[in-house]
């Protein structure tokens, strides 16, 4: 009887463990794969490093994985390439003052096409 | 207004299209930076730090099996009389890699591994063969991405002066 309750107390010890184990390795399986989608492949065309099968993709993705598993953020693994392969290996450019343009453009455009529309119809209206 | 406007985006555009060429050469991040710290197993000959920072220096990374660093061994064996070669063996077996050299002459002043390929990518190494010039301040002045040719090694030098 004895020997029967230390069996289903351990038993359920693993199970319960197994269980948040899967999920905490399932939740690191999905942040690598939407951070390595979101990184270019550098000797491809137009891949993600996700993607791809390169030599230097799959070398990447073994550091992402460990970087991610050693418990850093996605910025900061973003930083470690970015120091490594230059910004060209994010698909979406960071927000800082280099890329000001880019990024401020289509609101630049919107202010400047709005201002010159209005513009011309209080013109039309004042005639 | 919209002519004004127009004239900008054109002149912008061409001297967009006009840059163009200076984008065909692959540039690395750390281009006037100092060499970062490499983990790499020495080999053979003079250490890394026994020349880095003192003299002007080439970083070549090669490997047995790689058929365009094959092409690319003349060109430096013909250049190792006039600039130090140090050479790194990328993801090669230390076997393959002495019995390259010595069927195809060692042009490297010191041999150096990166058995992982963990070194190439603290230099944003695309790949073989990749060379970096180095100057006499330690500083990285060109990178090379492919084989290099006596071409494009002269004019390499010429352009960066790292002597």
């Amino acid at each position: 009887m004895n020997f029967l309750k230390i069996f289903l107390i351990l038993n359920s010890f693993f199970v319960i463990t197994f269980t948040f184990s899967n999920q905490k390795n399932n939740e690191l399986e999905e942040r690598f794969r939407d951070l390595s989608s979101e990184l270019r492949c550098l000797v491809c065309q137009n891949q993600s490093l996700l993607e791809s099968d390169s030599e230097l993709a799959n070398d990447l993705k073994e550091i992402i994985y460990e970087k991610i598993y050693e418990g850093e953020s996605n910025h900061q693994i973003k930083n470690f390439l970015v120091k490594r392969y230059g910004e060209f290996i994010l698909f979406k450019p960071l927000f800082n003052v280099s890329n000001l343009l880019l990024w401020g453009a289509p609101l630049f455009s919107f202010i400047l096409i709005t201002f010159i529309a209005i513009r011309k119809t209080t013109i039309k209206k004042s005639k | 207004m919209p002519i004004i406007l127009f004239l900008i985006l054109s002149y912008f555009l061409y001297w967009k299209i006009n840059n163009v060429e200076n984008t065909k050469e692959l540039q690395s991040v750390l281009l006037n930076k100092g060499l970062p710290k490499l983990d790499l197993e020495h080999l053979e000959g003079k250490p890394l730090k026994d020349v880095l920072g003192k003299e002007p220096f080439i970083l070549n990374f090669f490997a047995s099996w790689c058929a365009p660093c094959r092409e690319e061994h003349a060109v430096l064996k013909k250049y190792s009389e006039d600039i130090i070669i140090i050479g790194v063996a990328y993801k090669d077996n230390i076997k393959d890699t002495k019995r390259f050299l010595t069927i195809l002459g060692n042009p490297y002043d010191t041999l150096l591994t990166d058995e992982k390929g963990r070194a190439g990518i603290d230099l944003g190494l695309y790949g073989v063969p990749e060379t970096y010039f180095i100057n006499r301040a330690g500083q990285i002045k060109y990178r090379q991405v492919g084989p290099l040719t006596v071409k494009k090694f002269e004019n390499i030098m010429n352009l960066i002066n790292i002597k």
